[in-house]
């Protein structure tokens, strides 16, 4: 039922998402009227398939205690076992969730300060995190683990979400400002330069790129219910599953070149801006470079997928007992770590619209609101986010002091959390005292998103180390 | 040529070393340190989430990259345990140092603009304020402002009628209206609390201790835990008193998954007197003598795992129960004994068994499986004077407990409550505020401000000045 729901608002939001593009380039108005629309019936079957999956994972819990004591459950034993399972304890849920809360907090932004539908890099995002999440097989509800089984799994997570939601669409809102503004393209190219060269070695797996020049993926095979699952196995004397790398040929040289031009364009656009150059625009050695590891991505995306689709069976090198009934044969596919591709792909399209605006911006005249509007708007939905990332690290804390007797451990996601509290405070006091609206303020919104996508994903991905909250890393 | 140093006047070297102290104060007071220390700090954590991210002990990481150059530094810079590095500490310290020299410069301002006002509009100000109309009076400054300030508090504002003034403002009459005054603060409770929360830490860190048991399910007593230095060297820290463990269960759903799990823990005084009792479970501690018991996690122990037989002597239906360890034996009146000696959770397709080996009073010895599922079948199919039936393996569990004395909790629990009050009143309410000045000639002058949500004051503004327009001795 709510796997239903969530594939029709999925394909509810395609039509949305391209509505929003058409209006946004498109001089016809017709476009603007049918988005909002589109997407506010997006969201009302997200709602409703968010709900129906947490009165299903209720009766779930429910019917588990009652079998488990023998008896009936009554009045508050009853609600609390009900309700205490919301829909965002593991990952797949945890991504509907936050796209439900960032295609939400879009909607209530365009309503509230009555804007035109601009909303492409919101509905874009949102259209993302859902999609990764129907990338999951739809895991089955069952009861909470016992760690999870408290009244303050209401309290501390969606505060969270709200924060993360904000923040991803006020960075939606910065780019806007800095296209609205027609920001040089070396200011905005030292930015996205000295983001894709990081991204692209964290995202190819760091330590396999710099030792081995090699892309390290997941090999999948076919479980016992005919799905597609990443190979796992279980080293010796333990019970915790881990994945199976293996190498995948050709693709590592492609990545490394990337990072190394992404990092050399980086400092000609650094020396470009320092310079107070003229605009070079599609003709300075900084573009070129820029280009040339584009292109380089490119390559090593294609040859990924290449691999992908046309690849052998591998033979994944394995210590320890395969876990569950997986089958061979082994092969590379999308399914065996999709978000490290996914933030391969994100980069090679960012990095391709930048060059693609250097070389047409011209052309392109984007009907945007005025810049001090959106600006204001950056502005105010951090400000909805802030106190709520501030009371969910708090209240995290607090359950932490009542469950393990530390408030604080310097657990990945609680660091993580604390870095993105930093930037977000750095964004606030720049902008009340110092008064950086404008440009500075609309760069650190926009580098806030890469913070909070690494909050969100990076823990799960298994970027940092094992942490307290990668319960439902499935 | 410049004179030597020695030769300045006493009172140039005064100033100049007042000078060096403002400029220190200046740089230490303002948020051009806090940005960048913000910054650092943010990286350095994302250093450590890398540095060391499976937490390994000094002893593995020596092993791994002790002959590298940069090995060194990397001790140094203590990246093993980089949250508690020296550096690390010291931008912490830092951050709450520059923290309150920007409180001690700043909140003398905000109780200046807060708690006492410039009531009286003067034309100097009007250039700094948001909103500001003109009307007419048509009848005296007095009168007027009377009738304004009824409008005022028909919404909410407890408006104040100043006296006319003097000098050249004589016969001028002054209204004042303000809400919410202490939304000023909300900035400066929040970052109260942060000395609180930041407070707490610092004293637990100091005085606080933290550590960890594994007790035997089965009436284990301990009084003391382990602790860990930071350079991972485990000893024991004695608790003063001593803590018996009198039980431990693993509650299961029916599928066999884990609903919850509990243990008993007794505290014992002088004498093995039990003082306190309490079952423990995750998020309901157990509090003695300033130290608190958490219930963090359990391991099994399966060489002390027991099985559960029943033993029925098929002549006079009597029976017998016994719980065996590995190896364990029950002896009959008769002398035939019965020793378990395996167990599997999966025997073929028939589930979980106990294999018995049965030891006869003249010594003869056989051995057999009895099933859990099956509890008939030893009675029917063996033969003899016993039939044996399985009634299933009863793990044996080492409950992990968390012990943890914490003197800074309550300032930090304080700064947790502080905090949720600073942001409500720092995100959700907005100090605003009008002034009316009525002139003799008959010039009025509304002028508003808030200091946040300025959309919605605005919004207000223009209401209050279009009623005002239409109020009988005003004209707009």
């Amino acid at each position: 039922m709510s796997r239903t729901l969530f594939t029709l608002s999925f394909y509810t939001y395609v039509v949305a998402f391209t509505d929003y593009v058409l209006g946004l380039v498109s001089s016809r108005r017709i476009w603007r009227r049918i988005g909002p629309i589109v997407l506010g019936l997006g969201l009302l079957m997200q709602g409703g398939a968010l709900l129906s999956r947490w009165v299903q994972a209720g009766r779930t819990e429910v019917t588990a205690m009652e079998a488990a004591l023998g008896r009936p459950l009554h009045g508050l034993d009853w609600l609390m076992t009900a309700v205490g399972h919301p829909p965002y304890t593991n990952f797949y849920e945890s991504l509907t969730f936050l796209s439900f809360m960032v295609l939400f907090i879009y909607f209530w932004a365009e309503r509230r300060w009555k804007l035109p539908a601009i909303g492409t890099v919101a509905v874009g995002i949102g259209l993302l995190l859902l999609g990764r999440a129907l990338l999951v097989p739809n895991p089955e509800v069952t009861p909470l683990v016992p760690a999870l089984k408290s009244y303050w799994i209401l309290i501390h997570v969606w505060n969270l979400f709200i924060a993360y939601a904000a923040f991803l669409v006020a960075a939606g809102f910065g780019m806007a400002y800095l296209f609205r503004v027609e920001t040089p393209s070396p200011e905005i190219g030292v930015f996205l330069t000295t983001l894709a060269a990081p991204v692209v070695l964290l995202a190819g797996g760091v330590r396999s790129l710099l030792s081995r020049a090699a892309f390290q993926m997941c090999p999948t095979g076919v479980n016992a219910g005919g799905r597609i699952a990443p190979l796992h196995f279980l080293p010796p004397g333990t019970d915790k599953a881990q994945r199976v790398f293996s190498d995948v040929p050709g693709v590592g040289p492609f990545l490394l070149a990337a990072v190394v031009l992404y990092a050399a364009a980086a400092v000609l656009y650094f020396r470009a801006v320092r310079r107070h150059a003229p605009e070079p625009g599609p003709h300075g050695p900084a573009f070129w470079t820029a280009a040339a590891a584009t292109v380089a991505l490119a390559l090593g995306v294609a040859v990924l997928f290449g691999q992908i689709a046309l690849g052998a069976p591998v033979l994944p090198s394995l210590s320890g007992s395969l876990e569950r009934d997986l089958t061979g044969p082994w092969r590379f596919a999308l399914a065996g770590n999709p978000d490290a591709i996914g933030l391969l792909v994100l980069t090679l399209a960012g990095s391709a619209v930048f060059l693609a605006i250097t070389s047409f911006g011209a052309r392109l005249k984007l009907d945007l609101p005025a810049p001090e509007k959106l600006d204001d708007i950056t502005y105010r939905l951090i400000t909805v986010g802030f106190p709520f990332l501030f009371v969910g690290i708090v209240m995290g804390a607090i359950w932490a002091h009542f469950s393990w007797g530390r408030y604080w451990g310097w657990d990945p996601k609680e660091t993580w959390s604390l870095i993105t509290l930093f930037v977000y405070a750095v964004y606030l006091h720049t902008r009340v005292t110092l008064g950086w609206t404008g440009k500075p303020g609309a760069f650190i919104a926009v580098a806030g998103f890469a913070v909070v996508i690494f909050c969100y994903l990076g823990v799960n991905l298994g970027l940092t180390g094992e942490g307290l909250h990668t319960y439902g890393a499935g | 040529m410049t004179a030597p140093a020695a030769a300045l006047p006493q009172e140039a070297l005064d100033r100049r070393r007042r000078d060096l102290a403002d400029v220190v104060w200046e740089a230490g007071a303002s948020l051009r340190l806090t940005i960048p220390l913000l910054f650092l700090i943010a990286a350095a954590c994302t250093l450590g989430t890398f540095a060391n991210p499976e937490n390994r002990p000094m002893t593995e990481i020596r092993a791994a990259i002790g002959h590298a150059w940069y090995f060194p530094a990397y001790v140094f810079f203590g990246l093993n345990d980089l949250f508690h590095s020296w550096w690390f500490v010291l931008l912490l310290v830092l951050l709450t140092l520059n923290l309150t020299a920007c409180t001690i410069e700043r909140l003398p301002r905000i109780f200046q603009i807060a708690l006492r006002p410039n009531k009286r509009l003067a034309d100097a100000q009007l250039r700094g304020i948001q909103h500001v109309i003109r009307l007419r009076a048509a009848v005296p400054p007095a009168n007027a402002a009377a009738e304004a300030a009824a409008l005022l508090r028909a919404r909410g504002f407890t408006p104040e009628l100043l006296e006319a003034g003097e000098g050249p403002e004589a016969g001028t009459a002054f209204v004042f209206a303000e809400k919410g005054r202490y939304s000023r603060f909300g900035v400066w409770i929040v970052h109260l609390s942060l000395f609180l929360i930041l407070g707490g830490a610092l004293a637990g860190r100091l005085w606080g201790k933290e550590g960890s048991i594994d007790v035997p399910q089965d009436g284990g007593t301990f009084d003391f835990i382990f602790r860990k230095t930071a350079s991972g060297t485990v000893y024991k820290e004695p608790l003063g008193f001593t803590v018996r463990v009198d039980d431990f269960r693993l509650l299961r759903y029916t599928d066999g998954s884990p609903r919850s799990y509990e243990s008993d823990l007794s505290v014992l005084g002088p004498g093995g007197r039990t003082i306190e009792e309490k079952t423990i479970r995750v998020g309901e501690p157990l509090v003695h003598g300033g130290w608190t018991f958490y219930q963090a996690s359990y391991q099994a122990d399966p060489s002390r795992d027991r099985v559960k037989i029943e033993v029925t002597e098929l002549a006079t239906r009597k029976k017998t129960t016994a719980k065996l360890e590995k190896d364990g034996a029950v002896t009959m009146p008769g002398g035939t004994v019965f020793k378990a000696v395996n167990y599997t959770d999966r025997f073929e397709s028939l589930g979980p068994a106990l294999q018995i080996e049965r030891t006869a009073a003249d010594g003869s010895r056989t051995s057999f499986w009895v099933f859990q599922r099956y509890p008939d079948f030893d009675a029917r199919n063996r033969g003899g004077a016993y039939g044996l039936a399985f009634d299933g393996m009863e793990p044996f569990y080492e409950t992990g407990l968390q012990v943890a004395r914490d003197p800074g909790y309550l300032f930090w629990l304080a700064g947790c409550v502080v905090l949720f009050l600073g942001l409500t009143i720092a995100f959700y309410t907005s100090h605003r505020r009008l002034w009316l000045r009525v002139r003799p000639d008959g010039e009025v002058v509304l002028a508003g401000a808030a200091h946040k949500n300025k959309e919605a004051f605005a919004k207000f503004f223009a209401d209050l000045a279009a009623a005002l327009g239409k109020a009988k001795g005003l004209r707009a």
